[in-house]
């Protein structure tokens, strides 16, 4: 009795210290990365800074290179995501429908580029576009980010879709509705939530990469966080922290607005058809 | 109207149904009952056409659609869990296969508008199904499934899903609705109040096979086997043989000595329903059997007695509690069954 009494308290004690090493060690250097973007000095000084401005956001305006970068990031974010949604949909709707032997073994398939390291995956792929011949760089890259975010598009997918009972089809189709009608009425209406979380993660995830993309770039295609390196390695300044604080405030509202438009939905949706 | 023949569906060397004759009338509603995995839900889906037969036909007005596609048999179809969609309102719920049908708006207004009086949902129609109760959303699944106007409707266990006092109390209001849109309805079941609530005709159901086909009252009356006898009502079962030469005298294995009626060969027993015992009986009586009262217990409109006769065996019966003569536990009584009562049932071949 006392024993398990020790150990709840233990738990409890544990899962507290776990969260304050959280807030120490993930929210704390982004909060002081964040305040260093503001600094006015020259070089690297103590915290906190002993001077304000924003000159470190106009550099990072004022230079072309990182403006080059941001509309690669962007424009690679965007199509990745969206091949990335149809192609992971579709092969979650497979996985969901069908029962055959191998079905685990094809759906770790699908998940495998989550488990192996983007360093293995860039230099494959980069070995891969060279042997049949893609020399365009933005190809290159699209076809990295779309294969590392597939993943992210296929689990959110597969989980929403899977919460879908099949007596859900059943019914429209025994309403005369053929199975094609059906899966557009009723299935993607339903897992539309989970599509748009993946699509989420999918951006995030290749507006952030940095491995596949440092492979895949070439010196007039980069994208953001590659030239950041780039430059950090040639004069490290404070616009790596104006742009980290940009990047936070970016992320930060693509979460917010999905929290908002497609929170709600959620809140009214699980109840019914998760039952 | 529909017509079921020969039809059979195996999963591996597994026969889940096993060569199935039926016929179903127009307007018919007829109750498919049987105790879990006895075959009815999958011939139910074979009907429907989420299942493919493994032999056998299935005929609508006389047309074979074995092999249409579920969407073209025009066969309605109730769910267990309901399935509404849940993105949509009660109304788009039950316009969803009239536009499938391409019925014109008007039209759609009108039918919707009848069903929902039909159903007594009324003033609902905005709602979503998340937003209703278990009795509502099963209305919701009957006019959504009626209102493509079916030739056959299926419905699967449609009330097992909603608690008992509900459940009883829709029964009758279902069977009202059902005859009202006159529809011919085959409903799936394991609960046998519900199949004699709601259907003309019950077919029984056992490991695959059709065990009896008939009106609530004859299976009753009359059961064609002891699994019917069990499964439909209580009854009392003695196994045993006819008397050699004498098709109306049988011995039971306790070695009780009954005058019988109905026919039926062997292997065969005796089924009683208990409240045909009379406690009681006169000296001129046939088929009195001494026994002795071991417990009572009273349940308001009615008493269990538990005893136990001459032979050993002890018997459990219900008997209305307005009797006056209440035996006591220790008393030794007689009892008494009319041969009329004591029915010559065919003992089930079990594997």
């Amino acid at each position: 009795m006392r024993l398990a009494l020790l150990a709840d308290d233990a738990a409890v004690w544990s899962s507290r210290l776990l969260a304050v090493a959280v807030v120490l060690f993930l929210v704390v250097p982004i909060a002081i990365c964040v305040v260093l973007s503001f600094d006015a000095r020259d070089y690297l000084g103590g915290f906190p800074p002993t001077a304000w401005s924003l000159r470190w956001y106009r550099a990072f305006f004022d230079n072309p290179s990182y403006l080059d970068g941001l509309v690669v990031s962007l424009k690679l974010a965007v199509l990745a995501t969206l091949i990335a949604v149809i192609a992971g949909t579709a092969a979650a709707l497979f996985l969901a429908r069908s029962r055959f032997p191998g079905r685990a073994a094809l759906e770790t398939v699908f998940l495998m580029p989550k488990f192996i390291p983007t360093v293995v995956i860039g230099f494959s792929l980069l070995g891969f576009t060279a042997a049949v011949g893609i020399r365009d760089a933005f190809t290159r890259l699209l076809i990295g980010h779309a294969v590392i975010v597939l993943p992210f598009t296929i689990r959110a997918a597969l989980a929403s879709l899977v919460g879908i009972r099949p007596s859900l089809v059943e019914a429209a189709v025994s309403l005369g509705a053929s199975e094609r009608r059906a899966l557009l009425d009723i299935v993607v209406p339903l897992a539309r939530t989970g599509i748009a979380a993946g699509a989420v993660m999918a951006f995030v995830l290749s507006f952030d990469e940095v491995a596949v993309s440092l492979f895949l770039s070439d010196p007039f295609t980069q994208t953001l966080p590659v030239v950041l390196i780039a430059e950090m390695r040639a004069n490290l300044n404070l616009t790596i922290a104006a742009v980290s604080a940009s990047f936070l405030v970016l992320t930060g509202t693509v979460l917010l607005l999905l929290d908002r438009t497609l929170g709600l939905d959620r809140v009214i949706g699980q109840g019914i058809y998760r039952t | 109207m529909l017509e079921l023949q020969g039809l059979t569906k195996s999963f591996g060397d597994q026969r889940a149904v096993d060569a199935i004759s039926l016929m179903v009338r127009e307007g018919e509603i007829v109750a498919l009952l049987g105790p879990s995995g006895c075959g009815k839900t999958t011939t139910l889906r074979m009907i429907a056409g989420f299942e493919a037969p493994s032999a056998g036909m299935v005929r609508l007005d006389g047309r074979d659609v074995t092999a249409q596609r579920p969407n073209q048999r025009g066969v309605g179809l109730v769910f267990q869990d309901y399935a509404l969609f849940p993105h949509m309102t009660v109304a788009q719920n039950i316009d969803y296969g009239m536009r499938q049908q391409r019925v014109p708006q008007a039209e759609r207004a009108e039918r919707r508008a009848a069903l929902m009086r039909l159903v007594r949902l009324e003033g609902l129609h905005a709602r979503r199904p998340a937003q209703l109760s278990g009795g509502q959303q099963q209305r919701v699944a009957l006019a959504r499934a009626l209102a493509v106007r079916p030739r056959l409707l299926l419905l699967d266990e449609p009330l097992s899903n909603l608690d008992a006092r509900l459940r009883e109390a829709l029964r009758g209001e279902l069977r009202d609705i059902l005859r009202a849109a006159g529809t011919t309805a085959l409903v799936v079941t394991h609960a046998q109040d519900e199949a004699m609530a709601l259907a003309d005709r019950i077919v029984v159901m056992n490991r695959g096979r059709i065990e009896q086909a008939d009106t609530p009252e004859a299976l009753y009356r009359e059961p064609a086997t002891r699994f019917v006898a069990e499964f439909i009502g209580r009854s009392l079962w003695f196994s045993g043989a006819l008397l050699a030469g004498d098709p109306r005298r049988f011995r039971t294995v306790e070695g009780i000595e009954l005058v019988v009626t109905g026919d039926a060969t062997a292997p065969c027993g005796v089924s009683i329903r208990p409240e045909h015992v009379r406690l009681g009986a006169r000296p001129s009586d046939v088929n009195r059997l001494p026994a002795t009262v071991e417990r009572v217990a009273f349940f308001g409109a009615e008493r269990h007695y538990g005893l136990r006769l001459a032979g050993g065996r002890a018997i459990e019966l219900v008997l209305s509690a307005a009797i006056t003569d209440r035996p006591q536990p220790g008393q030794a009584l007689m009892l008494c069954i009319d041969p009329a009562d004591c029915r010559l049932t065919a003992e089930d071949q079990r594997g």
